[in-house]
């Protein structure tokens, strides 16, 4: 992943998920098991002045948290797979818009795809985690992907 | 005076958030009605008289741009206050929705003072208890 | 009277000639509830988001951390007769004085006392956050005004 790309991602995703979701994230370098965990991803495609896509891999509890923090309820509310699915996808939106604006400037309009959730059969996390174009953070201690490619790189993870 | 309002977003979570915030503000709701595109925004629309909208961009089969435009065209419906609430930050975007009459736009993430503020900017401070 | 509020502390006050203050806010969140209805106030000074930052020190002083001390601000006021729906919440201060580290803490602190606030049911009706200047935070129990820097400058919110 570009450089200049990584920094203002990072900066992104720190601030979504702080202004958004009320939890906080910090990057890592080091490894982890990553296997040890359950999560769930969601894919965005975008088409504009830069093409390309990004994913979101968080780890089931993050959803979960986020998810209730977002709609303001008890922290041990009970949701349904489609609610916590619902939040990712809407997460992954407004990374992705966040994103390009800070990335490219406010000139420029996109064509954004709707957010799809990927199966687990389609997300590969090993891949994902060990992806040159794959940040990665620590909410507590549990891990979060944001995988993002443009047009110059192979779509391939 | 009690207000229709139609919160359109294929977001069950955004709508929900909008539907808490406009509870919490003590806006006079007489119904509220909520639609997953702009396809079925219309069709509500056809059926009830709406007083104000807030609507995403990014949404399936109708996406808020068609469906500001088809509103534009539209004598009956061209008048309703539109709130665009979108991750889309493109001041040519923004520009180009404020042309066909919608009255603020909102980036995402929102919070939910902006949206009061919104509200009681566009129907009258004392919309808001 | 005037209440000066320190770092990790709170008062509250149903008395109408009294007023509640903090002064030198920086990165620290300064918080008001106050109840239109009863006339009650309260205001906390929480140096820090997160107690698992620090449980055993939490479980001394919950006032340090927002998450553990914004919930027992409005335990008092409820104590006391408050009710949600009559609450008025005003925020101040977060802001970055020192480094980018002060500047994350800032940040999370407000973070942290809106997630409990909106998961509370209570919108905010003021702010006076962020930038890089220190504040001084007054509220007045008569009528709820709240005031930054009332000697110098002074800005009604």
């Amino acid at each position: 992943m570009d450089d200049n790309y990584k920094t203002v991602l990072e900066t992104v995703v720190d601030d979504v998920f702080t202004n958004m979701a009320f939890l906080f994230c910090d990057p890592i370098e080091n490894n982890i098991d990553i296997h040890k965990y359950d999560g769930k991803a969601a894919r965005m495609i975008f088409h504009g002045v830069v093409n390309g896509s990004m994913i979101a891999w968080l780890e089931n509890s993050i959803i979960h948290e986020m998810t209730t923090n977002i709609l303001g309820i008890d922290d041990d509310a009970k949701l349904s797979d489609a609610e916590l699915e619902d939040a990712l996808k809407e997460l992954l939106n407004v990374l992705v818009g966040q994103f390009l604006v800070a990335a490219v400037g406010d000139k420029p309009i996109f064509d954004l795809s709707v957010p799809l959730i990927l199966t687990s059969e389609k997300t590969n996390v090993d891949k994902l985690w060990n992806s040159s174009k794959s940040i990665k953070f620590m909410i507590d201690d549990r891990p979060l992907i944001i995988n993002f490619h443009c047009e110059r790189d192979n779509n391939d993870y | 005076m009690a207000y229709n309002i139609l919160i359109i977003d294929d977001s069950f979570i955004v709508r929900s958030v909008l539907k808490k915030t406009l509870t919490l503000a003590n806006v006079d709701v007489e119904d509220l009605f909520e639609a997953d595109n702009g396809v079925e925004a219309l069709e509500i629309m056809a059926g009830m008289s709406i007083d104000l909208i807030f609507t995403d961009i990014n949404m399936p089969k109708m996406g808020g741009v068609e469906l500001v435009q088809t509103m534009h065209k539209d004598s009956l419906i061209k008048d309703i206050p539109v709130v665009v609430i979108s991750t889309e930050g493109s001041i040519t975007r923004v520009n180009e929705m404020t042309k066909l009459g919608v009255q603020a736009y909102l980036r995402k993430p929102f919070t939910p003072e902006g949206i009061k503020k919104v509200v009681e900017d566009i129907l009258g401070d004392k919309s808001c208890g | 009277m005037q209440y000066a509020i320190q770092i990790s502390d709170m008062q509250v006050s149903g008395n109408s000639e009294d007023s509640l203050i903090i002064y030198s806010l920086g990165s620290c969140l300064g918080l008001s509830l106050w109840d239109k209805e009863k006339k009650l106030g309260g205001m906390i000074h929480c140096l820090l988001p997160l107690s698992k930052a620090d449980t055993a020190k939490a479980k001394i002083n919950p006032l340090v951390y927002v998450d553990t001390g914004l919930p027992l601000l409005l335990q008092s006021m409820f104590d006391m007769g408050a009710t949600r729906a009559n609450l008025e919440a005003k925020i101040a201060g977060c802001a970055s004085v020192v480094n980018a580290n002060s500047f994350k803490i800032g940040k999370r602190n407000e973070a942290v006392a809106r997630k409990v606030l909106w998961k509370n049911n209570i919108l905010i009706k003021g702010e006076q956050v962020g930038g890089s200047l220190a504040r001084t935070f007054l509220l007045n129990i008569n009528d709820g005004t709240t005031i930054i820097n009332p000697r110098s400058e002074a800005l009604s919110f």
